[in-house]
């Protein structure tokens, strides 16, 4: 096993590169760039103790989804895509977002619905993965002599779940 | 592992099941490949779905009940063939209609074919054509008996249609033709000095074959004969094509009827026969019928009279040698390529003018069906058609005058094919 060991601040500087990239082609630049700031702000400070990649990268996906929603719903509140007058928009709850439960809601009923309409292959990988099992684990459970075999039947099957679900994890 | 196999790990960066190798490579990956990164960016939507335990639960339930019937449902009915299972079921079911289709086709003509040459080579014995033994003939038919002859014909690869029929069959007869043209070109030679008795000769000599004579035709030339003549040459009528034509049973027939013990209705089978003659016109406006070489010779027109045994369909053909065969009668301007004739009834057919070489070589075929387009296939069995046949020549005793100058055929055989075309060598 080849263990590869990074500096932090140099994950932390393709981190910026990347997040800024991927941002840019979902948001406005400038927008993208606050974005991507604020990340590496929270990376700086507030997990400043993160330092290994199998950590410090899962952790920036996560907080840059977080801001990314954020942003969507800053934007919806701001009437950048509606244009509604601020007077007729509800005040914002501090506590848990309907919207976003409702979201939430709407995204596990299609995923549940996707799942049901999977292969019975397909049906089996998902649920070992659900269950835990690490693709070795899967291999010997299917009875397979090659990991690529497996790797490559749980891309398609990602795929086919992809598409079930319309395009989109959202 | 390269960045597109690295790509095939998302799944299980969702689901959070990565070993610490497969993470460390996919994150280091990740960081070099936009791409890459953009993809778990993604995937981090679902990453998050699953993180929550009781999503992950209700998925885990989903997942671990049957297939749900919607899930069917949602593949079209033809899907299966797409599988590999079903495409190797689809070709192997298309292969076997086309055989199928195909060898029903093949085995159909098979059999068709099989079916007309039994009916065509079933053999004659000797004795069924010639029931009385050679020593009950009389003791001199040349002497005794002016020209009463049977024979089998040659073989004539002749044919006709319709135009376009016509003309390919005129290959096949000209394909067929070095081999006849050559058996002909002898008599040939020789029927250009022999007399019309010469001929008759020539004709009793040629048909070593030829069953016992009967007596000489006394019948009208332009009637059929009464019934008490039938009786009269039953005795004969085994080997005597012109007694089978006035009503004689056929050997093959009685043959049959013997085997299975069985009588009377079997033996009034009427055979399918055809009788012909060359006739001028007298000086007194009758007929008079006349020889093969007289016609040949003769300054005034020559029709062709024929009279069949059965309601049936008739037409001329003229042998051009090596430029084919043509259909000389029913002419072109009918339309059509045969005519109906009713049985014992005389037809009168104009003789065509000889070919290019002098040769005047008829054939004469009829059918109790009408004559389509030839195919292929049957010109080549146009010889079969003659193969089996007697013909018998009737000429008049010097003694009697001017009497009977025909030429009886006969299918001795009942065969299916009903068919009869017989060679008339008028001039060579």
């Amino acid at each position: 096993m080849t263990k590869l060991t990074m500096h932090r601040d140099l994950i932390l500087t393709s981190l910026r590169e990347r997040i800024l990239a991927f941002a840019t082609s979902r948001l406005s630049r400038d927008l993208a760039e606050d974005l991507t700031q604020e990340v590496m702000v929270l990376l700086h400070e507030k997990y400043a103790r993160v330092t290994d990649l199998t950590e410090l990268v899962p952790l920036a996906f996560q907080i840059l989804r977080f801001q990314m929603l954020d942003a969507h719903r800053k934007s919806l509140r701001r009437g950048e895509y509606h244009h509604a007058a601020i007077e007729d928009l509800p005040l914002a709850d501090p506590g848990d977002d309907p919207a976003a439960q409702l979201d939430q809601k709407q995204r596990v009923d299609r995923l549940l619905a996707a799942v049901g309409r999977l292969e019975t292959r397909c049906r089996d990988l998902f649920r070992w993965k659900l269950e835990g099992h690490t693709f070795p684990e899967i291999q010997r459970l299917m009875g397979q002599t090659s990991i690529n075999t497996i790797y490559t039947w749980d891309s398609r099957c990602r795929k086919q779940l992809l598409s079930l679900m319309g395009g989109t994890w959202e | 592992m390269s960045e597109h196999e690295l790509g095939q790990l998302l799944g299980g960066f969702a689901a959070d099941t990565l070993t610490a190798d497969e993470q460390q490579r996919l994150y280091a990956a990740a960081l070099q490949d936009q791409h890459l990164f953009n993809a778990l960016a993604d995937e981090q939507a679902l990453k998050a779905l699953l993180a929550d335990p009781v999503v992950r639960r209700r998925l885990l339930e989903a997942v671990r009940q049957p297939v749900t019937q919607a899930a069917e449902q949602t593949r079209p009915w033809w899907a299966w063939v797409r599988t590999p299972a079903g495409l190797a079921m689809t070709g192997g079911l298309a292969v076997a209609l086309i055989a199928l289709t195909f060898g029903t086709k093949i085995f159909h003509a098979s059999l068709d074919r099989q079916d007309r040459s039994v009916a065509i080579e079933e053999p004659v014995s000797p004795s069924a054509v010639s029931p009385s033994p050679p020593s009950a003939l009389p003791p001199s038919p040349s002497a005794t008996e002016p020209s009463t002859n049977a024979q089998a014909t040659s073989p004539s690869p002749i044919t006709s249609a319709g135009p376009n029929a016509m003309q390919e069959a005129s290959r096949e007869v000209r394909a067929a033709q070095p081999r006849t043209d050559a058996a002909e070109q002898a008599p040939a030679a020789q029927s250009s000095q022999a007399t019309e008795q010469d001929r008759v000769s020539e004709d009793r000599a040629r048909r070593s074959k030829a069953p016992s004579p009967a007596a000489p035709a006394t019948a009208p030339m332009l009637k059929s004969p009464p019934p008490a003549l039938s009786g009269a040459a039953a005795p004969a009528a085994a080997k005597s094509a012109k007694a089978l034509y006035f009503g004689g049973a056929s050997p093959s027939s009685r043959a049959g009827a013997r085997a299975e013990g069985q009588s009377g209705s079997a033996a009034s089978t009427t055979v399918l026969g055809l009788r012909y003659s060359f006739v001028i016109r007298g000086s007194d406006g009758q007929n008079l019928e006349v020889s093969a070489a007289t016609a040949s010779r003769s300054t005034t027109p020559v029709r062709l009279l024929v009279e069949t045994t059965h309601d049936g369909y008739l037409q001329l053909l003229q042998n051009l040698g090596s430029a084919g065969t043509r259909l000389w009668w029913p002419p072109q301007e009918t339309g059509k390529i045969s005519l109906k004739t009713v049985a014992r009834t005389g037809i009168e057919i104009p003789m065509p003018p000889p070919a290019e070489s002098g040769v005047l070589d008829l054939i004469l075929r009829f059918s109790p069906k009408p004559f389509g387009p030839l195919t292929m296939q049957e010109v080549g069995m146009l010889d079969r058609f003659s193969g089996n046949l007697l013909i018998e020549t009737v000429s008049p005793d010097d003694a009697t005058g001017p009497g009977e100058f025909a030429t009886y055929v006969v299918q001795p055989e009942t065969s299916a094919v009903g068919q009869i075309a017989v060679d008339i060598p008028v001039s060579r």
